[in-house]
Formats: C-alpha cells, sequence, structure tokens
C-alpha cells in the first residue's frame, strides 16, 4: 500500500468501529478528512454513507487527491520505463543480462 | 446443435452423470460455502439449497475436469484447443431477443436495492476485505465504438448498491479511460450464472471490440440469444440466472481487498473504480454461481482459452507446433509446456521465445518433443529428466513483464522468465531411442483370471 491508501484505509477501519467518529464522518466529511491527512476542497469529490450490514463507504475522486493513482493495479511513484532504461544500462543491481 | 443451453441444463447434466452433490441447509455464506467446493472440486460439483439459510441456492464447482468442457462441447478432449481457435477467427453475432421474453428479467428490483439480501454472496478467505461475487461476467459498452466487452472480473461488495471492480489493463480498462475522459460513467451489466461454455468465452484472448459472446456463439454453432439490460444500453444473455445493472463511477476510488487470488496469495488493499448499481434482475428462482478464486475450476476455465490463443499465435511462426497446454501447477497461466516436431537445432529456443511473446503472464516454457503427453505431469519430467541438459538446453530472460499477482516478482511486474528445451537432442537417434516392451496380440484384460484362485492354492498347497 501506498501511503495515501493506508490513511484511507485507517479511516475506514476506525469509522466502522467508533460510532462517534462515524458520525463526525458522515456530519462533516471535509473537515474530518482534514483532520486526517486529506485535504478535499469540495464535497461533490466525495461520496459517503453508512449502512448497517455493510460498513462505511466512502468514494473519493482522485482528482482531488495529488498522489493517488490514477490506474488500477499499475506502478506507482518510480517511472518503469526509466528502470528499463537503467536496466539496458546495466545501472540497476540486478540488469537483464544472464552472464 | 448443443443439449446444454444455460446452467440449468449443466447442473441436471451433472447430476444425471452423479458428479453433482447436494449439501444440506445453512451451510455459512462466510468460508464454508468455499470450503465445500474446494473439497470437492475435480471429482463433484456443489448444490448449496439454502445456503446461510438464504432462499437463493449457490452451485459451484461446475468445471472440475478438462474432460467435462470435453462433454460441455461435445467434443473429444484434443479438439478443444482446435475449437476454440476456429471460434476465435469466425465469431458468430448474437440474436437480440425482447426484453418481457428473457428469462434473467423475469424478477426487478429498482429500489431500495440490497445486494446481501437478494443474493448469497460468500466471503471466500481469512484476509479478505468482504464478501466477494467471483463469478460476475461483465459486459462494458464501449462508448466511442458502441461495441462491448466481456471479462470476469472481482467484485467486492461495498454497499448495498456499490461493488468496487479489480480491471487489469485490458479491454474493460480501456472502456472505462476512455469513459473518463469524457467525464462519463461506463456502463456495465454483471451476469452471473450461465452455460459455461459462455464463462469459458469470456476469458478468450480477443481483439478489442470482438465482444466474447460472439465467441462463445461460434463455440455453441448458434448465436448466443441476448437481452438489453433496463437501465443502461448493454446488452446481457438472456438464459443468465441473474444481472447487476450499473455504471463504473469516473474518477472515483474506493478502498478495496485484500483478497486472496488465483495463485493463493492475498492482494493488498489498493484503491478502485466502482460501480452504481442501478437495478438487478433475476429469474423467478435464480441460482448463484461461485467460481472459487484459486481452484482448478478457475484454472480450467481461465486456461483453456489463453491455450487455443497462445496455439494460434505460435503456429503462425511455427507450423510445427502441435499443442501447448498450461499446467494446473502453474495456476493456468504460469507455466506453459509446447509440444512441437522438432526439425533444427536451435528451433525450441526460438519457440521458447516466441511463447513469451504470446502472453506476459508466461513464467516458464518447457518444450517437449512429440512422444510426450502434456497432460501427463510425470511424461513432461521424464522429458526434462533425460532430455535436457541445463547448460545447453535452458533459457533465463531477467525482469520481462510477468504478471503482478506473483507474489515472487517485482512489485511492478518484472519477472524472470525460465525456458527449458526437454526436446531430443537432433542427429542423436540411438541414444534416444525410447525402450519398449513390444505389443502382443490381443487386449491385456484378456488375460484375466476370473479369481485369486491360483495364489491361494500355490500359497497353500
Amino acid at each position: 500500500m501506498d501511503g495515501l491508501t493506508e490513511k484511507i484505509a485507517a479511516i475506514v477501519e476506525e469509522a466502522n468501529q467508533d460510532g462517534a467518529f462515524r458520525q463526525q464522518l458522515l456530519d462533516e466529511p471535509l473537515a474530518c478528512l482534514k483532520a486526517r491527512g486529506l485535504d478535499i476542497s469540495d464535497s461533490s469529490l466525495l461520496e459517503i454513507s453508512y449502512t448497517a450490514g455493510y460498513g462505511v463507504f466512502l468514494g473519493i475522486d482522485i482528482r482531488a487527491l495529488s498522489d493517488a493513482p490514477s490506474q488500477p493495479k499499475e506502478p506507482r511513484g518510480k517511472d518503469i520505463n526509466s528502470d528499463h532504461f537503467l536496466d539496458c544500462l546495466n545501472v540497476n543491481s540486478r540488469n537483464g543480462i544472464s552472464e | 446443435m448443443s443439449k446444454i443451453n444455460n446452467l440449468r441444463d449443466w447442473l441436471e447434466f451433472l447430476d444425471r452423470t452423479k458428479r453433482l452433490i447436494c449439501l444440506e441447509d445453512n451451510i455459512a455464506l462466510e468460508y464454508d460455502v468455499l470450503r465445500y467446493i474446494e473439497h470437492f472440486e475435480g471429482k463433484q460439483a456443489c448444490f448449496f439449497s439454502r445456503p446461510g439459510g438464504h432462499e437463493v441456492p449457490i452451485a459451484g464447482g461446475l468445471l472440475g475436469q478438462r474432460q467435462w468442457v470435453a462433454e460441455l462441447l461435445e467434443l473429444p478432449i484434443d479438439q478443444i484447443l482446435p475449437a476454440f481457435q476456429r471460434a476465435l477467427k469466425a465469431p458468430l453475432a448474437w440474436n437480440v431477443v425482447e426484453q418481457d421474453s428473457a428469462a434473467v428479467h423475469e424478477v426487478t428490483h429498482d429500489k431500495d436495492i440490497d445486494l446481501k439480501r437478494i443474493l448469497p454472496i460468500i466471503t471466500c478467505h481469512e484476509r479478505d476485505g468482504g464478501p466477494y461475487i467471483t463469478s460476475g461476467l461483465v459486459h462494458g459498452l464501449n462508448l466511442e465504438t458502441d461495441k462491448q466487452n466481456l471479462s470476469i472480473n472481482r467484485l467486492q461488495v461495498q454497499g448495498p448498491d456499490r461493488l468496487s471492480i479489480l480491471m487489469l489493463p485490458r479491454d474493460l480498462f480501456a472502456y472505462y479511460q476512455a469513459a473518463e475522459k469524457l467525464d462519463k460513467e461506463l456502463p456495465v451489466t454483471v451476469t452471473i450464472g450461465h452455460d459455461p461454455v459462455v464463462e469459458l468465452a469470456s476469458q478468450a484472448i480477443a481483439p478489442r471490440d470482438v465482444c466474447e459472446l460472439t465467441i462463445a456463439g461460434a463455440l455453441k454453432q448458434r448465436p448466443i440469444d441476448v437481452v438489453k439490460s433496463y437501465t443502461n444500453d448493454v446488452h446481457i444473455p438472456a438464459d443468465a440466472e441473474i444481472a447487476i445493472e450499473g455504471f463504473i463511477v469516473p474518477h472515483k476510488r474506493v478502498l478495496e481487498g485484500p483478497f486472496g487470488e488465483f495463485p493463493k496469495y492475498y492482494t493488498g488493499q489498493d484503491l478502485l473504480p466502482y460501480i452504481r448499481i442501478t437495478c438487478i434482475t433475476h429469474r423467478r428462482n435464480p441460482i448463484y454461481r461461485v467460481n472459487n478464486p484459486s481452484g482448478i475450476e478457475n484454472v480450467i476455465i481461465g486456461g483453456i482459452p489463453r491455450e487455443s490463443s497462445i496455439l494460434e499465435r505460435m503456429q503462425l511462426n511455427f507450423p510445427n507446433v502441435l499443442d501447448v497446454r498450461l499446467t494446473a501447477g502453474g495456476l493456468g497461466r504460469f507455466h506453459l509446456i509446447v509440444k512441437i516436431i522438432k526439425k533444427q537445432y536451435g528451433e525450441a529456443k526460438n519457440v521458447i521465445a516466441c511463447a513469451f511473446g504470446c502472453h506476459y503472464d508466461i513464467k516458464m516454457v518447457t518444450v517437449v518433443d512429440e512422444d510426450i503427453d502434456i497432460n501427463d505431469s510425470e511424461q513432461i519430467e521424464w522429458a526434462i529428466a533425460t532430455r535436457f541438459q541445463a547448460s545447453r538446453d535452458l533459457v533465463i530472460i531477467q525482469h520481462g513483464l510477468g504478471s503482478k499477482l506473483d507474489p515472487s516478482g517485482d512489485k511492478r511486474g518484472l519477472n524472470d522468465k525460465l525456458g527449458l528445451d526437454a526436446t531430443k537432442y537432433l542427429g542423436d537417434d540411438e541414444r534416444f531411442y525410447v525402450s519398449r516392451i513390444p505389443p502382443s496380440l490381443g487386449n491385456v484384460y484378456d488375460r484375466l483370471a476370473k479369481d485369486s484362485q491360483s495364489l491361494a492354492s500355490y500359497l497353500r498347497p
């Protein structure tokens, strides 16, 4: 998990376990998320609900989050193409050529 | 024409041929349903009449062996891949039926949708993030071309009318990216419970915008009857048991996972797109289908269509490639066996290189001669034991693109590739002459004694 996913996982877990925090999240989502390190400017970028038997649903528009993934299951952080390039130059510790 | 036209026909066929067991009521949806399916899979399909007390029954373990697929398609087992190859070359357009006449539309829920109340959705593994639909066929509509794609995607229950969806970077994901650029929702309908041919066809590696339902039609040699969904423009199999209509929301993501994926390891949590459900329809007495995500059935459903696509591509370059098999131990994805008539020195290594180019999931390729039964892992190992020398016949490619679900690989999907040329060395026929017992006349069973009296009388004269 990257930091953002961890942050959201922690918020959802806390909201599912702590009724007071959950109510705060449902009532004042922007302030509540900001206090947990997620600064979102507009509530239209969020979808929040709670259903007994299902738990808290927290959908966030990734355009509101600067370090969010744009593609699921794609590498993030380092550029995969630059790694391949370094592989070709034998710069990485394990290069792509058998001895 | 096939006698199997929907899930019910197949269940009755399995029952008639003593390959289906019925379980008692109230087997828990959390873990236990899958525990039974996994225990019996490969030998018996399972039918749970009231799982967890739910009114909707569950069926699972429906394609337990490759031989069952041959029976489903009414073909000899060695004709499964050629049939898929023919279907890929000549898809058959679907047939649209009236909305009111479709079995899948017999009952409609379009208000106060509550997934868990309507469907017996199971939780699979101890660390899973919650209940998942594991056998949902996702029909997506390309907003740019009006064509459809069919795929199986894991779907986590996120709310009474919300499902998160994992889309690997293939056709459906491309549709979704295009819809996001337009700031539009992507129309999708998830169907559950089909003629198993439709499930198999969904895994074909077809060109973009060739809907896999048309490949299913070609396999069955008759058009698949489809019906338009009520709340979007997606066409779905009219004979399906259940349909979940909706739209994948653009730009928004929800926390998903963990989930025990097909390699039998967990994928962690991530932020994934989700479906906004607009309507659920089903038959009057629907059957909910469960697919064991890391079981034999998954290997078969995922493996056979991939094999046919790989064989097709390899035979373009090497007409002397006779057959391919993605092994069960390799999860129907990672380990490929290729059978060839070897004609030239070094050719097997070219075949290995070609195989890696056919699908990025492939991690190990073993090339064997035409005398090896590639369904028999002992024969394959015998070929490696007696025809393979590591210093001469081993190919290693470091840092190729592989499956991101292989936990031994790089998190970015970089994966080492391994090739084994286990073919006989050309020009040394005498050393590779296989010993055998000369065939005698008649069947060995013709000479069996009626009882063991000869042993008893010899031991106690």
